[in-house]
């Protein structure tokens, strides 16, 4: 019954999410909202409690409903079980391992090199799969579909263009997708108790939770069957105790056991009073080490953090020319200290001009998004990336403001223009689609009309640079740093 | 587009129909079926012949009614300079068996690769046994030199020592033709080779008006000449304030002195084998059974004047189409099939249309714009009285989704109309002159903004009732 509720909420949960990365549901975003690191990033103070509430009520069930990434490695688990009969045995943990990775991972952060938390925080992981592989699948199918109804001559439905947005954060989606998913296949949830971040937060939280998985050493006959099902590898059947540390809740074990001898219960009810010591928190001493490696790790970090904060510059490696970030980032700077490059924005942005970046922000910044004028510009209607963004790196603006946001510079460069190049009499074809006319046409003594910007009126938006027919463009924008 | 499938939909059902007198029967569209269908109708013993006229600057030679158009032949993989050859011999072969022997081309067809495509196609047939037409790119001589250049890489191109008419191609201002056939002296060269027997009869093809057409009659001798000749140029004798080429007048003129006349564009680019709707249906009640296209073919046709027609061969359905009604026991229009027509192309012109032929000689556009392409999807709404409006029967949300919808499916991007700069160099290499492409684009690029901010507005409007 509880794994059904789980596997329902999950399946829900998942659908979700991966609808609203494809582009799918309006209202849809808010379980992006309540990713455990974009909500510490976003200070969501609300959905912090809230995972904190039940984390320290019913363990790890954040692994197994509300990640993405956790959902997507029951699914492999879910098809190696079936299509490899896999089973499952207690393994150690790697508790100093997964600490001192905690501690990387928050140094990383700390120093500026966002790409790190970046890279393994496993919602952005499973976002950059959700853009970059799931998304171009999903429009494949929605185009296939508008080519059939093109066909029968009833065009209702947009096609979407499909291209290779950034190179890197593709292969990145890839690696992780079939890195993720080789380890859920062979090691069950290893990746979730030694690398992911959140599941260490959550390990440390609640490693001694209200509800928790528990044995009865009165009923159980030592089968092992329940340690097979446990994809967390967590349940030692021959010493009959549960490291309920790295126990995502997913309640697999329950159906497993013949003799009904493992429990989801209540440390209060107290059903094992003799077996508690040995029986659930402490299998070999991991709790201990757990702490030990936990302390360690938070040492690690915190002088980490002190050195970082020494050392003035927040970001060593930055590429000298400014990339331009999405309105209401409030600039590179900013961003690099919020986002995690789940490249939501990218999926969600109208106009196609979001990318994820290579070195425009620096080492530090890879994969977070910029504006790239080649296949598109900034929608004079549209402010969708600091709506869908859940780490509060690209904040909502109302239309009106966003209109008003200033994100870069238009800089002309009449060497360029065709009007020089090609021998055209006319062009301004970026006064034309300029939305806020920053750009005029001003006609010279070749009786020719060449454009001028007002550094006041431009926004950055890049319609002129994406409408500008030169290669390469005479009109580009860059950004404000 | 829908009312594009419905038409080839009735073409085939009308072909299958009348598919027993050409001796097999049609296998579907495929390249494959059209292949079958062409070496089934090889087997043929008797198959229908093509009307021909005795021509006459040159006496005794007879010229067929339909002649083999070079500007549209069948290619690969969407690119225009990779001709399917194996389709395009089948095609000429089934041409010459069914009695055509006039074949057009000109140094821009297939950027090249039509000369030397009927180079290849043609030299298994004696050379006396079919008339070839080639002519020379006025738009791109700039010295005699070039002109030179180009008629010697022809004839190279088409592999023969002569050519059976040559024309100065697409003479359309009175200053273009000066500066290259008379300045230059491109005019006297083209005599030359004419004395020398290169050039069997000389003559030119027409995008101009009235008086440069009386200059070039006033001025020099023509054996022949090409016109665009169809429905929608036409202007009767009386005709008060015609618009457009004014088909009728220039076929007169050149009729009044004894030039024969060769068409092109018999169907305006296709134009005349759609037309709308309502068109489609006044013609269907008239004569069920004939095609769309056959009406403007047979119009043209049954001018006195009219040598040979020329048309594009790429669409078998067109072709055997065409060759049905050209066929030996040809008649020419009478008042009531003529009064159909008109009632027809009546219907067709309460709605205007950009009238561009699709000819592609603007392509490709330096700056990447889908030009025909463009022009071919906005004609689809605009022809049928569905462009989007603000009030209206028009004035629906649907129908802005569906013109949207089909302007982002049907032009990709980069290609759009946004991305016209009105640079103009299409504007050189366009025969017509009753519309502008840069204007048009400029038209259809605001066109479209309002439509989809009208669009956007109602959405929106909706969604926070």
């Amino acid at each position: 019954m509880l794994k059904k509720m789980r596997v329902g909420a999950a399946t829900a949960l998942f659908v979700c999410e991966n609808l609203f990365f494809i582009g799918v549901g309006g209202g849809l975003g808010v379980f992006e909202k309540v990713q455990l690191v974009p909500a510490l990033l976003a200070a969501n103070i609300a959905a912090l409690i809230l995972i904190a509430v039940v984390t320290l009520v019913f363990g790890r069930l954040y692994c197994s409903t509300l990640c993405p990434l956790g959902v997507f490695q029951d699914l492999v688990i879910g098809a190696a079980r079936v299509f490899a009969k896999k089973r499952f045995a207690i393994a150690p943990a790697h508790t100093t391992l997964r600490y001192v990775l905690l501690a990387l991972v928050g140094l990383a952060f700390a120093c500026g090199i966002a790409f790190v938390p970046a890279l393994v925080d496993p919602y952005s992981l499973y976002g950059r799969i959700a853009t970059h592989l799931l998304q171009p699948a999903a429009f494949a199918l929605s185009n296939a579909a508008a080519w059939i109804a093109d066909r029968c001559g009833h065009p209702l439905i947009f096609k979407q263009e499909i291209f290779v947005r950034s190179l890197l954060a593709s292969s990145v989606a890839f690696v992780s997708l079939v890195g993720v998913g080789f380890l859920s296949a062979g090691w069950g949830r290893l990746y979730c108790n030694t690398v992911c971040p959140v599941g260490s937060l959550l390990a440390v939280l609640g490693h001694r939770p209200l509800f928790r998985i528990a044995i009865d050493g009165d009923r159980c006959v030592g089968c092992g069957l329940c340690e097979r099902a446990c994809k967390a590898a967590c349940i030692d059947a021959q010493a009959r105790t549960v490291d309920v540390g790295r126990c995502v809740a997913c309640f697999d074990c329950l159906g497993s056991c013949r003799k009904g001898a493992i429990r989801y219960t209540s440390r209060v009810a107290r059903i094992v009073s003799s077996d508690e010591a040995s029986g659930t928190a402490q299998p070999n001493g991991t709790g201990r080490v757990g702490r030990r490696g936990f302390v360690t790790g938070a040492a690690v970090s915190a002088a980490a953090a002190a050195a970082a904060a020494a050392s003035k510059d927040g970001r060593p490696l930055q590429a000298p020319e400014s990339p331009v970030s999405p309105p209401g980032s409030g600039g590179g700077g900013r961003l690099l200290t919020r986002c995690t490059a789940c490249n939501l924005c990218v999926a969600a942005c109208e106009g196609g001009v979001l990318k994820p970046a290579l070195l425009e922000y620096g080492l530090g910044g890879m994969m977070m998004p910029r504006l790239d004028f080649s296949r598109g510009f900034c929608g004079w209607d549209c402010n969708a990336c600091g709506t869908v963004c859940p780490n509060g790196a690209i904040l909502p603006l109302a239309l009106e403001e966003k209109r008003k946001t200033k994100i870069g510079r238009a800089v002309y460069v009449r060497a360029h223009c065709v009007l020089v190049t090609d021998g055209v009499q006319t062009c301004g074809n970026c006064a034309e689609h300029c939305p806020t006319k920053a750009l005029t046409l001003v006609e010279e003594k070749d009786k020719k009309k060449y454009p001028r910007v007002d550094e006041n009126l431009c926004i950055g938006c890049g319609a002129c640079e994406y409408h500008c027919p030169s290669k390469p463009f005479a009109i580009r924008v860059v950004g404000l740093e | 587009m829908n009312e594009h499938g419905m038409t080839r939909r009735r073409t085939l059902a009308f072909l299958t129909a009348g598919a027993a007198g050409l001796g097999g029967s049609l296998y579907g569209l495929s390249r494959a079926g059209v292949i079958r269908f062409l070496d089934d109708d090889a087997k043929n013993d008797d198959p229908v012949q093509l009307q021909r006229l005795p021509y006459a600057p040159e006496p005794g030679r007879t010229l067929s009614r339909l002649g083999f158009g070079g500007i549209r032949l069948p290619i690969l993989n969407r690119k225009d300079t990779e001709i399917d050859y194996e389709l395009g011999q089948k095609l000429v072969d089934y041409g010459v068996r069914h009695g055509m022997n006039y074949f057009d081309t000109g140094w821009v067809y297939h950027h090249g690769q039509g000369e030397v495509f009927y180079g290849n196609v043609l030299k298994k047939y004696p050379r006396e046994s079919f008339m070839l037409a080639d002519k020379m790119p006025t738009w791109l001589v700039h010295s005699l030199d070039d002109a030179k250049r180009f008629f010697e890489e022809q004839l190279k191109r088409c592999q023969v020592g002569y050519f059976d008419n040559y024309l100065l191609h697409s003479v359309h201002t009175l200053k273009e033709f000066k500066d290259v056939y008379e300045t230059m002296g491109v005019l006297d060269y083209l005599n030359d080779q004419k004395k020398k027997g290169r050039i069997r009869h000389l003559g030119f093809s027409f995008h101009g008006d009235v008086p440069l057409m009386q200059y070039l009659l006033d001025h020099y001798e023509w054996a022949f000449a090409l016109i665009m000749l169809n429905r929608l140029d036409w202007d009767d004798e009386n005709e008060k304030d015609p618009k457009g080429y004014r088909a009728g007048t220039l076929y007169r003129m050149l009729t009044a002195k004894r030039i024969p006349v060769f068409v092109m564009e018999p169907l305006r680019g296709g134009i005349l084998a759609h037309l709308n709707g309502k068109a489609r249906a006044v013609l269907k009640a008239a004569e069920p059974k004939r095609s769309v296209a056959s009406w403007g073919m047979r119009f043209v046709a049954s001018l006195p004047n009219v040598q040979t027609v020329l048309s594009g061969m790429n669409r078998l359905d067109q072709v055997v189409d065409n060759v049905r009604t050209f066929a030996a026991k040809f008649e020419p229009m009478q008042t009531p099939e003529r009064a159909a027509f008109d009632r027809a192309i009546g219907e067709f012109q309460k709605y205007p249309i950009v009238p561009c032929t699709a000819c592609r000689y603007c392509m490709p556009c330096p700056y990447g714009v889908h030009i025909p392409e463009t022009f071919a999807w906005y004609n689809a709404f605009a022809g049928e009285g569905r462009l989007p409006a603000d009030s209206g029967p028009n004035d629906s949300q649907a129908l802005r989704r569906v013109f949207l919808v089909s302007y982002n499916n049907a032009i990709p991007p980069s290609a759009r109309a946004s991305h016209c700069i009105s640079c103009s160099k299409c504007k050189v290499a366009c025969p017509q002159w009753t519309f502008r492409i840069p204007v048009e684009m400029e038209k259809i690029e605001r066109f479209v903004a309002h439509v989809r901010a009208r669009y956007e507005a109602k959405k929106s409007g909706t969604a926070t009732c």
